[in-house]
């Protein structure tokens, strides 16, 4: 079995996407830190026959622990247990190049891929928290451009140092930030290296994507702005002289199941309901700059509220306000729908039954959208106990998906992604 | 007692794990883990023999030359979870099993090892008391998850500087315990004497007041087989009980300090 099959990684970020998860998990309150969570939402994933459990991660305390637990324990320790209590699932970890040592993290991610026999990604970000920088004593944040330059050279010497551990040619590197010269004490793993994953919409993110990632996770509302994207980063990718499957495309995608599509709203308002007062609307009302508080609900969201911004006094994300603005007006979306539908953070939110959430993944793929998604489920484990449960075997009659795991690293598994059939380009 | 593997299996992974899953299993109350296991990460290797063994101490060897100490206190803290309570952390003076042109320099400060080592340790202790695991109270009725009065900056300024606090609750044995290993003995948080000694000076090591040994094998089927059964039979060391923490093996109680009750809360 190979090609035209949906990539489908799971985000185990905490106890589940949603701010009210840990109140409706059935979880102990301890579980965000409990080997055992890890160990079963892995053996889950790796039930579905997914393609890889992520992390996403930064050394800060990032959620208001009053709320929510956060991102608690460290990527890399979690994905060895899970390496271990798995045999096909990827692990996929967010480390940071502004806050390690590239020796250090090179040795630990080639280190992770030989404990896993060739199953281990590195998804690499320059980190934006002043909090992470607090914690490694920087007064002053070291600014984009600099993070960028870093970023650009640390990649390089991981590269350099898991390549020469295969030809065990020392490694001889003197630049700006890195002078390094030998070799690790390990050879080449069963996949000869861990795969690049690079998430992030900077040119400078998107770049080392073309140069050097296996896969992009990315943030997109809408299926015209993913065509979009897709393929840009399939282009920029074909422009540095590699084929557009070797790079690919996955979206964040929150999934909010029930058994009808009506279960599953009814789940999604319960879980709102434990939001703040005025959560929600709030958050879309910073997006689009504009106060939503008192308007009807089940109104269409006023003009005003989409009217143009001046670049120049908006202070929030304007490519994200743009792509939601297109979406509200193609839509004609109520207060009500343009909450929900925005309601995660940037990524696309899918609320409905298996099928609608099978027909949201196929529609994206065939579109030329996406190769899949990162999938994050509002909570665990019944989230990704529903998703396997019902989605996955509708994607499998579709000839969509797996039906059982062909290629024992992740890169034969990534390598076997192709866009056929599909209206690409 | 704890070992050193100083000829690890040749057979990779696979034959790791069989080593620990037989060390777990003899009784034997901790390994330490260097970069020389097989040439892997420490950190990674106990992450992952944590569902391989039950009751072993896993101990870890990482340098705050190479690794800010923010990085240590929360790998270190995140493996204590993983295993429920049965880490330690070697601080390595140097990471030396990779020379890779970094030479004695640190990749984060300036200092010579002396004052970092020290350094890092107070560090390292201050923010794996940052956020109390008691604090988590995940309470349905108030929606409060964490009563995030009780946590607390680190604000350790020295050689290193940290303001915490660290991701990671305190952990199921209130803190991973530190070895810090001297010219002649390790030093088992401060005042308790580890000797580091061969197979052959078990005994006269022990006859001379250490408090305990950490032994360097160099055939590990000898010493499951042979030398730890007649030790036990001997008297000379008592075999690990199966589920235990590392700090209940040691019979080392919590250190009272640091305190931090006095430090800035984050949450007000």
């Amino acid at each position: 079995m190979s090609a035209e099959h949906v990539v489908l990684n799971v985000n185990v970020l905490d106890i589940g996407i949603h701010l009210a998860a840990w109140q409706n998990s059935g979880l102990a309150p301890t579980a965000f830190v409990d080997p055992d969570y890890f160990a079963d939402m892995a053996r889950l994933a790796e039930h579905g026959t997914l393609d890889a459990l992520f992390l996403a991660d930064g050394p800060a305390l990032r959620e208001d622990p009053r709320l929510k637990p956060s991102r608690a324990l460290e990527p890399s320790a979690i994905l060895a247990l899970v390496a271990a209590e798995t045999e096909y699932l990827g692990v996929i970890g967010t480390l940071s190049t502004t806050f390690n040592d590239p020796v250090e993290l090179a040795h630990r991610l080639l280190s992770l891929d030989h404990l896993s026999n060739g199953r281990a990604a590195w998804n690499v970000v320059t980190t934006y928290s002043p909090q992470a920088g607090h914690n490694f004593g920087l007064n002053d944040y070291p600014e984009r451009s600099v993070r960028y330059r870093r970023a650009a050279e640390f990649v390089d010497v991981v590269l350099q140092l898991w390549s020469a551990a295969g030809t065990a040619v020392p490694v001889a590197h003197h630049g700006e930030f890195f002078d390094v010269e030998g070799l690790l004490p390990l050879g080449a793993s069963p996949q000869r290296h861990p795969l690049i994953v690079q998430a992030g919409g900077s040119p400078q993110g998107r770049a080392l994507a073309a140069r050097s990632a296996n896969a992009v996770f990315s943030a997109e509302l809408t299926l015209d702005a993913g065509r979009h994207h897709y393929r840009q980063v399939k282009d920029d990718a074909r422009g540095q002289g590699r084929r557009p499957d070797d790079v690919a495309i996955l979206p964040g995608l929150i999934t909010v199941l029930g058994k009808t599509r009506e279960e599953a709203v009814r789940r999604f308002e319960h879980l709102e309901s434990y939001l703040p007062e005025y959560y929600s609307l709030d958050r879309l009302s910073t997006v689009l700059g504009y106060d939503l508080r008192g308007h009807d609900l089940d109104a269409a969201v006023p003009d005003e509220a989409l009217a143009d911004v001046d670049p120049d006094n908006f202070t929030a994300s304007l490519g994200f306000r743009e792509s939601i603005v297109r979406s509200i007006q193609e839509s004609g979306a109520t207060v009500r729908d343009a909450v929900r539908e925005f309601s995660g953070g940037g990524h696309r939110i899918a609320v409905g039954s298996a099928e609608d959430v099978a027909d949201t993944i196929e529609t994206w793929f065939r579109a030329g959208a996406a190769d899949g998604f990162n999938l994050m489920p509002d909570v665990f484990p019944s989230g990704l106990e529903d998703f396997v449960e019902h989605v996955v075997p509708i994607l499998r009659d579709r000839g969509l998906f797996r039906r059982e795991y062909a290629e024992t690293t992740l890169r034969e598994r990534f390598s076997s992604v192709n866009s056929l059939d599909r209206a690409v380009g | 007692m704890g070992v050193r593997l100083r000829d690890v299996p040749s057979g990779g992974v696979a034959e790791l794990a069989r080593a620990a899953s037989a060390l777990d299993a003899s009784g034997t109350g901790f390994v330490v883990l260097g970069t020389q296991v097989g040439g892997l990460d420490p950190s990674t290797v106990a992450s992952f023999l944590a569902r391989r063994t039950s009751g072993l101490g896993l101990v870890v060897e990482a340098a705050p030359q190479r690794d800010h100490p923010y990085n240590i206190a929360r790998r270190v803290a995140s493996l204590d979870h993983l295993t429920r309570g049965r880490a330690g952390w070697w601080v390595l003076s140097d990471d030396d099993s990779t020379e890779l042109g970094l030479g004695v320099r640190s990749s984060w400060v300036d200092a010579p090892r002396s004052t970092r080592n020290p350094d890092a340790v107070t560090a390292v202790r201050a923010l794996w008391r940052t956020w109390p695991a008691a604090a988590v109270v995940g309470d349905v009725e108030s929606n409060i998850f964490t009563r995030a009065e009780d946590i607390r900056y680190a604000d350790h300024r020295g050689v290193f500087a940290t303001a915490g606090p660290l991701t990671v609750p305190t952990t199921p044995q209130g803190e991973p315990v530190i070895f810090g290993p001297g010219t002649s003995d390790i030093a088992v948080e401060g005042d308790t004497a580890f000797a580091s000694v061969s197979v052959d000076a078990i005994g006269s090591a022990l006859d001379a007041g250490a408090s305990g040994v950490v032994v360097d094998v160099h055939d590990l089927d000898a010493w499951l087989h042979d030398v730890l059964p007649g030790l036990i039979q001997d008297g000379v060391v008592r075999p690990r009980r199966s589920t235990t923490t590392l700090r209940g093996y040691l019979n080392i109680g919590l250190p009272a300090e640091p305190d931090l009750s006095a430090n800035r809360p984050v949450y007000t």
